[in-house]
């Protein structure tokens, strides 16, 4: 639905987006991953018009932004929440957008309700707004015209554990009715959370793009193989058996890193009958992905990948889908 | 949405129709009007229109003067005169100022119809402050007419409201152009007055010290060659001293204004 095709913006010497290419598709939250001023939101102002493009181009269902008639009622649009008049309400606001869109004032409640800004809220300037608030207001905002396409910068920016929750479920069921969204963050975790796809970007250019599980894939040659931890009733048997099949080990705090695959030390175990009382697989997560490619578009070489981490003594209790398991 | 025709989902847009410039008018309008600023700004104007005209009304009543419609509407629309500029760059630098631009681009792409839209909302609020003059004259008028009948008439002086309904409406647009130019409401206000200041005081004194350059004047000094638009007396040679004058002193700005903006990348 969204086609960015070698898409580049220069500033003089310094390029912004270089040779950026991807495409979003319908039924789809793609995220678009990278540090700050990597070039996202340069590439989705060159979606919707707000900047031109040195070469490349970039079309929504087959147009170019500036040629859809009355775009707010097919593509909803949020770059920046702040970007509003500070003396307006947020009912203000959205009842100007509501009429630039020719829609009636009741999609104004509407929209208030299904962001869950209150009566009160909602008469209160802009300027009093928290940045959580303004997000949402400014997801109403793109919401309004009922579109079918969602390009937003950085949304879940400011809002707390509960509202990127609300936010992931509002995106999921827009996807899941057929629409197409576009979101950005410089935070994996946040992407990981909402979005089905991921476009890395490092330096105005693309890094990797995929879901989550082919991006793991595709980037797993050359990097250190996963490694295990492993508790048992006798660690110290354990490690001398480790020393003997050759296999590296670190001892941690609670049990053995093992440098192999958890199922050659399943079996291991299992030889000898050594009771384990713990026995987990380390990969090296997207995190770890992430950092290294976007590092490495840094500093324009290719680094060697780091170890992989050891296992914090503490996952998160909500799924966190990144981290080791 | 429609089913792909090739691999490629394509959106349907066939049945949207563009945004009728009446409504992006109307948007517009609204916006002069419901932000903190915009609304002091015509309250500070309805309590000057109240004060001055109470006091003109107590001293021609005092006095027994005499007096028409058409004087209490000129007072009127001279205090109105000072803010319209105002709010016409207020319509344009306050997209920069507080970033609605972003917005407004993003539902009107076309930033040409949103700049006509903008423009088009100066000569309405132009319009409105006229009638607003005319009414307050007449309100005033009435007012005489009751306690002082034969020393009242109604007369509007509607040559001198005409004029004045065109020289506001080229003010309007001289503080749009600035606005569009330099995209910032005190920049845009400083500049507006000097501009309407120092050229007249410079021309007069080159007019003076140079007796050959008292021809040349009417052909580029903006506020001479409008001097015949207020009583509508314009003739001749005057209307081409207007369009060169004109088109160097609100034409080139406004022009260089307008591509600032269409080419400018919205943040």
């Amino acid at each position: 639905m969204i086609t960015v095709e070698h898409l580049s913006r220069r500033y003089g010497s310094f390029t912004a987006v270089d040779d950026v290419s991807f495409t979003c598709r319908r039924g789809r939250v793609t995220g678009f991953l990278g540090p700050n001023g990597a070039g996202k939101t340069t590439t989705m102002r060159i979606l919707v018009g707000l900047t031109s493009p040195t070469s490349g181009t970039a079309t929504i269902g087959g147009h170019r932004y500036a040629d859809i008639p009355n775009p707010g009622r097919h593509v909803g649009v949020l770059l920046d929440a702040g970007a509003q008049h500070g003396g307006r309400t947020g009912r203000e606001i959205l009842t100007l957008g509501a009429q630039s869109l020719g829609l009636p004032s009741s999609r104004v409640e509407e929209m208030l309700q299904l962001v869950s800004l209150s009566g009160e809220e909602s008469t209160r300037r802009l300027r009093h707004y928290s940045l959580g608030m303004k997000q949402r207001l400014g997801i109403a905002h793109a919401l309004l015209g009922d579109p079918q396409v969602l390009v937003l910068d950085e949304p879940a920016n400011g809002l707390d554990p509960a509202g990127i929750r609300w936010m992931r479920g509002l995106l999921k069921s827009f996807a899941d009715r057929g629409g197409t969204v576009l979101l950005s963050s410089h935070l994996l975790h946040e992407v990981e959370l909402i979005a089905d796809e991921m476009i890395l970007i490092g330096r105005g250019r693309i890094l990797a793009q995929g879901d989550k599980q082919t991006l793991l894939e595709r980037n797993s040659q050359g990097r250190q193989a996963v490694s295990t931890t492993v508790a048992s009733l006798d660690d110290e048997r354990l490690a001398g058996l480790l020393h003997e099949r050759g296999i590296t080990f670190t001892r941690g705090p609670g049990g053995l890193t093992a440098a192999c695959a958890s199922v050659d030390v399943g079996r291991l175990a299992a030889e000898h009958q050594l009771v384990l009382t713990d026995l987990r697989s380390v990969e090296s997560g997207l995190e770890d992905l992430f950092l290294e490619l976007t590092s490495g578009a840094q500093r324009d070489t290719v680094i060697q990948p780091p170890p992989p981490p050891p296992p914090p003594p503490y996952s998160h209790p909500g799924q966190h889908p990144g981290a080791p398991r | 949405m429609s089913t792909p025709t090739g691999s490629q989902p394509v959106l349907d847009v066939s049945r949207t129709e563009p945004t009728p410039m009446t409504r992006l008018v109307r948007v517009e309008l609204r916006k002069a009007v419901d932000t903190l600023a915009s609304f002091w700004l015509v309250a500070a104007i309805a309590v000057l229109i109240v004060l001055v005209e109470g006091a003109l009304l107590l001293v021609v009543l005092l006095q027994d003067g005499v007096s028409t419609a058409g004087d209490y509407a000129v007072f009127a629309s001279y205090i109105t005169a000072v803010v319209l500029p105002v709010l016409a760059i207020m319509l344009v630098t306050s997209e920069w100022t507080q970033r609605t631009a972003m917005v407004t681009f993003a539902l009107e792409p076309r930033r040409s119809r949103v700049l006509l839209a903008k423009y088009l909302t100066g000569v309405v609020l132009t319009l409105a402050a006229v009638v607003v003059a005319v009414a307050v004259g007449l309100f005033c008028a009435l007012i005489c007419q009751l306690v002082q009948p034969d020393l009242t008439t109604f007369d509007l002086g509607g040559r001198f409201l005409g004029g004045f309904l065109i020289t506001q409406v080229l003010a309007m647009s001289l503080g749009f152009a600035l606005a569009c130019l330099l995209l910032n409401t005190p920049a845009a206000i400083v500049v507006f007055v000097i501009y309407r200041i120092i050229p007249v005081s410079v021309f007069a004194v080159l007019a003076g010290v140079f007796e050959g350059f008292a021809e040349v004047r009417p052909w580029i000094d903006f506020e001479f060659a409008q001097g015949p638009l207020y009583d509508l007396s314009v003739s001749g040679s005057e209307w081409g001293q207007l369009l060169t004058a004109g088109a160097l002193w609100l034409g080139l700005p406004l022009t260089l204004g307008v591509l600032r903006i269409l080419r400018a990348e919205v943040k």
